[in-house]
C-alpha cells in the first residue's frame, strides 16, 4: 500500500510537470496576392484644332502632350504591352496618331496612326516592379485639304495586355 | 483490512485530483486571417505601387485561457518558418477578455518570427482574448500567390 501511495504522488508530480511544459495553439494566417495588370491616364487632352496651313502645301499637324500615363504590374515576369484603338474611323482625309514614351526597357512604336483595330504602341515591357507613372503621351491630329471643315470626338482606348 | 484501504484509496484519488485541478492550464484560439491584395490595393491609381501593410479585424483571433484563479502565466506566439522573408507578420493583444484573472502586456504590435516571444502575460482564467494581426513589406514586387504561416501560441505557467 505504501508503494502504491509512493507511486501516486509521483504520478502528481509528473502531471504537475507536464501541466508546467505550457499548452499550444495553433492557427493558420495566409495572404493572397492576385495579378494585377492596371493602367491609367491623367485626363483628356484639349481639343485639337487645325486651323492654320501655309498657303500652297497642307495644313499643319495640331500637337498635344498634356496627358500622360501609368501602369502598374506584379506579374513582371510577363512581358506586357499596350495598345491603343479609337471607337470610331476618322473622318476620310484625316487621321490621329498617338506616341506613347515607353518605360524603362521597353520600346515605342513612335507616332501609331490609330483606327478601331488595336495597335502596338509600346512593346517589350518588362517591368522590374517598379512603377511606371506619368510617362507622356503625345497626340497627333492632321487634316488635308480635302478634308474640309470636320469636327467630332473619338475615344482612344489604351489596354495593358500580355 | 478492506474497509482501511478504501479510505486510502479515497484519498490517494482526492490527492491526484486536487494536484490535477490546481495545475491544470489550457489555451483554446477561435478564428483565422485571410487576406486577398489585388488592384484595389494599389496606392493611388495605377503607375502607384501597393500599399505595404495590412491590418486584420481587431477580433481576428479570440484566444481562451484556462487557468487556476492563482496561477500565473504567459501567452508566447511564434511562426512555423514558412513565412515569405519580405513580409513581416505582427500582432497585438486589442482587448482584455473577461474572467476572474487579470492580463496586461502584448498592446502593441509584436513581431512574430520562428522564436517565441512573449504576447502578453497574466493571471487566473481570462475568456475572449481579442488579437489582431499585421502584415508589412508588400510591395508590387511580392509575388503572386497564395502563402500561409502557422501561428503557434503557448501558454506557459509561471506559477
Amino acid at each position: 500500500m505504501r508503494k502504491l501511495l509512493f507511486c501516486s504522488i509521483l504520478l502528481c508530480f509528473v502531471l504537475g510537470e507536464a501541466a508546467l511544459a505550457g499548452e499550444l495553439f495553433r492557427q493558420n494566417i495566409t495572404y493572397q496576392i492576385l495579378p494585377i495588370s492596371e493602367i491609367w491616364v491623367s485626363g483628356n487632352p484639349p481639343a485639337l484644332v487645325v486651323n492654320s496651313a501655309t498657303a500652297g502645301q497642307q495644313p499643319g499637324e495640331a500637337t498635344d502632350s498634356a496627358t500622360t500615363y501609368g501602369f502598374s504590374t506584379n506579374t513582371w515576369d510577363i512581358p506586357k504591352k499596350i495598345t491603343g484603338k479609337i471607337n470610331e474611323s476618322m473622318p476620310d482625309s484625316t487621321y490621329l496618331k498617338v506616341n506613347l514614351f515607353p518605360s524603362t526597357g521597353a520600346n515605342s512604336g513612335g507616332d501609331v496612326t490609330l483606327t478601331t483595330e488595336p495597335k502596338d504602341l509600346v512593346t517589350g515591357i518588362y517591368d522590374p516592379g517598379d512603377p511606371d507613372w506619368n510617362l507622356p503621351i503625345t497626340y497627333k491630329f492632321g487634316a488635308a485639304v480635302e478634308a474640309g471643315l470636320v469636327s467630332g470626338v473619338r475615344t482612344v482606348t489604351l489596354t495593358y495586355t500580355e | 483490512m478492506v474497509k482501511g484501504l478504501g479510505w486510502e484509496i479515497a484519498f490517494i484519488l482526492f490527492f491526484i485530483l486536487s494536484v490535477l485541478s490546481a495545475e491544470a492550464i489550457n489555451i483554446t484560439a477561435a478564428g483565422s486571417w485571410h487576406r486577398t491584395i489585388s488592384k484595389v490595393d494599389l496606392q493611388s491609381e495605377a503607375g502607384s505601387g501597393l500599399n505595404s501593410s495590412y491590418e486584420s479585424a481587431p477580433d481576428a483571433t479570440v484566444l481562451d485561457i484556462e487557468a487556476g484563479k492563482k496561477n500565473q502565466w504567459a501567452v508566447y506566439v511564434r511562426t512555423a518558418p514558412s513565412w515569405v522573408n519580405d513580409i513581416t507578420l505582427y500582432v497585438r493583444r486589442i482587448s482584455d477578455g473577461k474572467g476572474g484573472g487579470t492580463v496586461e502586456g502584448g498592446t502593441s504590435y509584436v513581431s512574430v518570427g520562428p522564436i517565441d516571444v512573449q504576447l502578453f502575460r497574466g493571471t487566473g482564467p481570462r475568456n475572449g482574448i481579442n488579437l489582431q494581426y499585421k502584415a508589412s513589406g508588400f510591395s508590387i514586387q511580392t509575388p503572386v500567390g497564395l502563402k500561409s504561416v502557422e501561428m503557434i501560441y503557448t501558454l506557459e505557467k509561471i506559477k
